[in-house]
């Protein structure tokens, strides 16, 4: 992203492309001539990226909150403590359509934010199976018409899966993770460029200066104090998004196209041969399974989720994965016979694989899975998310700023563009978001076609407001307004959501829905910080000569 | 000092570091995972070592494809870079 050298004026600078002089050059971390590629090259991979970066970021922000935006977007998922046990809950369903003989069967716990029994299996229907998928409530036991995630709603997928562009399918994902690649790239070029001037610039902040030095702080400084947060996650995003490329190539030639020998070094242990034999043989139950996982796991790791291989078959085996409590680098899974119980293999609750540990430690940070922490981590993790969101939006508007010449209708069309597709791709995104959120909370949560209408809802207002963004005097003008809009739309979902379905915060704290209180409360807080933001954002701002500003 | 960026040095760095890099970077993960074994290093250790290491040293590879005096060079270097990785593997895996 483009950063500027925020002092004064001066001579020598070169006003025209952002970059500082020669002389100033000579007193940063790099030689000169390394300092000016990796500032044009910050400049440049900012500009490619940004915008695709800001989606992953600002959808991110949310993500973090996915399971909290199940329950908040479909009542039935509001839920309190535990008091039907999984065996109970998942009796009613197994008489019903009971699992077919070999089938795979999981069964996930609540946990967390996710506070719903969820179940998959396969019955015979005829000749063949039909896939069954349930939601069913802790509380009440009643399966629930959820879909395959627990929502019937599509809100907290959405966002998810806007996140890594999983709308695009593996060609998103592929794109997400090189956006992840090139934004370490523009973290380095931006920390080597600044990191002399890191005492100075990590506190000058001058947000009533005149807007382009305004920006220009407000880049430099966000971008330090989330510096390590960045690189964390695109370290770990492109590693996420990328793991298909990354490790490919490592099992065809190392293991010689064995996935087994891959799974083995993660876990640490062999999956035992479960080959259906065909002699039927009768499983435990669910709570057998939890109470024979090993001893070293008591107090320190939580079961999440078991999945049955082989169903009703005596060479069946229970898969247990659990959560560990206060390790960063574990990943617990247990083997278990599914008829006895014994334990066939277990990884080591703490001390995973260093393969393991590695994979683990990189899914983990990414998710803000903290143990106890989680909830204060994913906090941090939602402002630095928004934080770095500004810092891209930032980059994009003063590269254009920079380069803007004395005469304001000379700029050249690309910048114009440039800076009219960041208002309306990045602050039609932040007012689109409201705009679906007030959509799930107003239209009827067993309507048919609400995820169409919630899709809808999300990318139509976006598209409407990108359009919009070229109308109108300037690009500020529009994020002004922009801005505003969804400082006000922000400010209705919490409304909606206690008009509509009776979650007032008040009502979601005294029945112990925190999912619904943290979503209702966060928009609360949002909805000022992004109306103060466009009162800070006058058009007559940016009408001040490009000298004012060093660059 | 002044750099100004000609068409050729800006296609041939970006391609360089992009395309050039990605080879390497794949070639870095696979010589690791085959050739660190032959050193004593059990192999989870050095298929760990690639995954955690192979995204930023593409990154590096990208800074030093960008720091190299013109495209041809850069693809030189990430040309080079690659061929002495590849044979790393090579030995590693027929060894």
């Amino acid at each position: 992203m483009e950063t500027l050298d925020r002092s004064t004026t001066t001579a020598g600078a070169s006003s025209t492309t952002g970059r500082p002089s020669a002389k100033k050059a000579k007193q940063k971390l790099v030689g000169p001539r390394a300092f000016k590629l990796f500032w044009d090259a910050h400049s440049v991979t900012g500009i490619v990226i940004g915008l695709g970066l800001f989606v992953i970021f600002y959808a991110g922000a949310f993500a973090l909150y996915r399971a909290e935006l199940h329950a908040w977007s479909d009542p039935a998922l509001r839920m309190g403590e535990v008091q039907v046990s999984m065996d109970d809950a998942v009796a009613p369903l197994f008489a019903a359509s009971p699992p077919a003989q070999g089938a795979d069967v999981q069964v996930q716990y609540p946990f967390r934010e996710r506070t719903y029994y969820f179940v998959r299996y396969q019955t015979p229907v005829g000749d063949t199976t039909e896939t069954i998928t349930a939601t069913i409530s802790p509380v009440t036991g009643e399966a629930l018409e959820g879909e395959s995630r627990g929502s019937r709603s599509a809100l907290g997928e959405m966002l998810y899966r806007l996140h890594f562009f999983g709308q695009g399918g593996f060609w998103g994902e592929l794109i997400a993770g090189l956006v992840g690649v090139f934004f370490l790239f523009a973290v380095v070029s931006g920390l080597l460029i600044h990191l002399r001037k890191l005492p100075k610039d990590w506190h000058t902040f001058r947000p009533k200066v005149k807007l382009r030095a305004a920006l220009a702080d407000a880049h430099t400084v966000l971008g330090l104090v989330g510096l390590p947060f960045a690189a964390m996650y695109a370290i770990s995003g492109a590693f996420l998004a990328l793991l298909i490329v990354l490790l490919a190539p490592t099992v065809i030639v190392v293991f010689e196209g064995d996935q087994n020998k891959a799974f083995e070094l993660i876990s640490g242990f062999e999956i035992p041969p479960h080959e259906p034999t065909g002699e039927p043989a009768e499983m435990l139950s669910f709570q057998a399974y939890l109470d024979a996982v090993p001893e070293s796991w008591a107090g320190t790791v939580t079961p999440t989720l078991i999945t049955i291989h082989g169903w009703g078959d005596e060479a069946a085996i229970a898969q247990v994965y659990g959560d560990a409590i206060s390790s960063l680098t574990a990943g617990p899974e247990a083997i278990l016979d599914a008829s006895t119980g014994e334990v066939l293999a277990a990884s080591n609750p703490t001390i995973r694989t260093p393969l393991g540990g590695t994979t683990a430690a990189l899914v983990n940070l990414h998710y803000a899975r903290f143990g106890p922490g989680t909830p204060i981590a994913k906090v941090l993790y939602f402002l630095l998310a928004l934080a770095t969101s500004a810092v891209i939006l930032t980059g994009n508007i003063l590269w254009v700023l920079v380069r803007r010449p004395k005469d304001p209708r000379a700029t050249p069309r690309l910048h114009r563009v440039l800076a009219r597709l960041t208002v309306g791709l990045g602050c039609g995104l932040v007012a689109a978001v409201p705009v679906l959120f007030l959509t799930t909370a107003a239209l009827p949560i067993d309507l048919p076609a609400l995820r169409t209408w919630e899709h809808i809802a999300l990318f139509g207002t976006w598209g409407v407001l990108l359009v919009a963004a070229f109308a109108g005097p300037s690009a500020v003008w529009a994020a002004r307004w922009q801005l505003m809009l969804a400082g006000v739309l922000t400010l209705l979902v919490p409304l909606a959501n206690g008009v509509f379905t009776g979650a007032w915060p008040w009502v979601s704290m005294a029945n112990g829905w925190w999912d619904v209180f943290t979503i209702d409360v966060g928009l609360l807080l949002m909805a000022p910080a992004l109306l103060w933001t466009a009162t800070r954002l006058r058009p007559d701002a940016v009408q001040e000569p490009a000298e004012t500003v060093a660059a | 000092m002044k750099h100004t960026w000609t068409k050729g040095e800006a296609w041939g760095k970006g391609t360089a570091a992009f395309f050039g890099g990605f080879v390497a970077f794949l070639l870095f993960g696979l010589a690791l995972g085959t050739a660190l074994p032959h050193l004593g290093i059990p192999i989870g250790v050095a298929v760990a070592l690639s995954v955690g290491l192979s995204l930023p040293v593409w990154v590096a590879l990208m800074a030093w494809a960008l720091l190299a005096p013109n495209g041809r060079r850069a693809w030189l270097r990430m040309g080079a870079m690659s061929l002495g990785l590849g044979a790393i593997t090579a030995l590693g895996y027929f060894l």
